[in-house]
């Protein structure tokens, strides 16, 4: 069966967008927010970070939102675009749909907090 | 102090980015790299410097351009006729110091009738590719195909791979004269850096897989998944290599076509393996752009 809904954003771009959500960040800013909202399960390298974001600028989800010069080099800041914050909304209620899925149906059983065998509500929840 | 030498290293890794890339972003990438935190590192780690080559590949492979596959398509033939033509000099080179080792040093007339012409045709085509004197290089390589056959049968009555090279790499350059305005060509630096890659994949010793003592097949072994997983590494940022390296991979099948019969054609890793191998590369490159494209970001 095929879905005919638009294709899924990948992780870091979801990420990387969800990042934006509290305004603009930098590049070094948007790696700590990505690492600090997967609960640093996606920490990007800046070579990664960059081709995220030349896709995401790409696609007009996000813009360059001013610069400031920081020792002697220039500090470029992103933002997220109306259409980055629509695609974004979008991508996060189709997981909450995904997941709810899955927890609506799973058994009810009690998992002993911390345990491995817990299912991390946080992995499937939108940013 | 340790950051500015940390910062040189960065710098020098960002010379894997393209130049108009790294004007417009260098001094950026460098702040993301230094970060906030004070560091006494004086060396970039192995996970930014392995994130920054890659970077710098996808970015040579077109993931910038509004039209990823047709940089990928219309590069990837330039690249592939460079590295064709470049192998069938290496090859042409090789024979004729051969032939002079196996003293043959009678007939230096004879040899540079039957295989210096053509080397020196194919030679002039390469330089021509690769600066960028594109229609000059079509008159070239047709020439080299045509000329040096009509002179000396020699290396067409011999299957000799050397002999193929033009003839494959012909249709490649003609078809690049018509690339569109808005895909621009590959860099000079960045097509020979390409080639060079093609070029030493194809020095791997893979005729130690055939009878051979077993301290010789385990090097040649060690060393096909070495290329091997280079090479991937390398193609699967910048994909403009996997259809570059098919014209090459060509190359073996049709030496072997006029040489041998079906069976070596099959058992030879350099002929049909190759073949198909070529042929998958071509599609995997085309298709897993196509869908990037179709991807959301």
């Amino acid at each position: 069966m095929r879905s005919t809904s638009r294709p899924a954003l990948r992780e870091p771009s979801y990420f990387v967008l969800a990042a934006l959500i509290g305004g603009p960040l930098h590049g070094y800013a948007v790696i700590k927010r990505v690492t600090e909202l997967s609960d640093e399960r996606v920490t990007l390298a800046a070579g990664s970070l960059y081709s995220v974001i030349d896709r995401l600028l790409g696609e007009g989800l996000i813009t360059a939102d001013g610069e400031e010069i920081v020792n002697g080099r220039a500090r470029r800041y992103y933002r997220l675009t109306d259409e980055g914050y629509r695609v974004l909304a979008e991508e996060a209620d189709r997981l909450a749909r995904a997941a709810r899925v899955v927890m609506d149906r799973l058994p009810h059983r009690s998992f002993p907090l911390g345990s491995t065998d817990q299912p991390s509500i946080v992995r499937t929840r939108p940013a | 102090m340790s950051s500015d030498v940390l910062e040189k290293r960065y710098r020098m890794l960002l010379r894997a980015y393209p130049a108009d890339y790294r004007r417009e972003r260098a001094d950026e990438l460098i702040d993301t790299l230094i970060g906030d935190e004070p560091t006494t590192r004086r060396w970039p780690s192995i996970r930014q410097a392995a994130s920054l080559i890659r970077g710098g590949l996808r970015v040579h492979g077109g993931s910038t351009a509004a039209r990823p596959t047709a940089v990928l398509l219309w590069q990837g033939l330039h690249l592939g006729a460079m590295a064709v033509l470049a192998l069938g000099v290496l090859i042409g080179l090789n024979d004729i110091v051969g032939t002079f080792q196996f003293g043959v040093f009678l007939d230096p007339l004879g040899v540079l009738r039957d295989q210096g012409i053509h080397l020196v045709m194919v030679s002039a085509a390469l330089v021509a590719l690769v600066v960028g004197h594109d229609r000059t290089a079509a008159v070239l390589v047709v020439t080299a195909a045509v000329v040096p056959t009509v002179i000396s049968p020699y290396l067409f009555l011999n299957g000799l791979t050397q002999w193929w090279a033009p003839v494959v790499a012909a249709p490649l350059i003609i078809a690049g004269l018509r690339r569109p305005a808005d895909v621009p060509p590959a860099p000079r630096g960045n097509a020979i850096l390409v080639t060079a890659v093609i070029v030493a994949l194809h020095l791997i010793p893979v005729e130690g897989y055939r009878p051979a003592p077993v301290s010789t097949q385990i090097i040649s072994i060690a060393m096909v998944i070495v290329g091997v997983a280079v090479f991937l590494w390398v193609a699967t940022a910048d994909q403009r290599l996997l259809i570059a390296v098919a014209p090459t991979l060509l190359l073996g099948t049709l030496h072997q076509l006029g040489n041998a019969g079906t069976g070596e054609l099959l058992r030879r890793p350099d002929a049909l393996p190759s073949l198909v191998l070529a042929v998958l590369m071509v599609a995997v490159a085309v298709v897993s752009t196509r869908l990037r494209q179709r991807t959301r970001a």
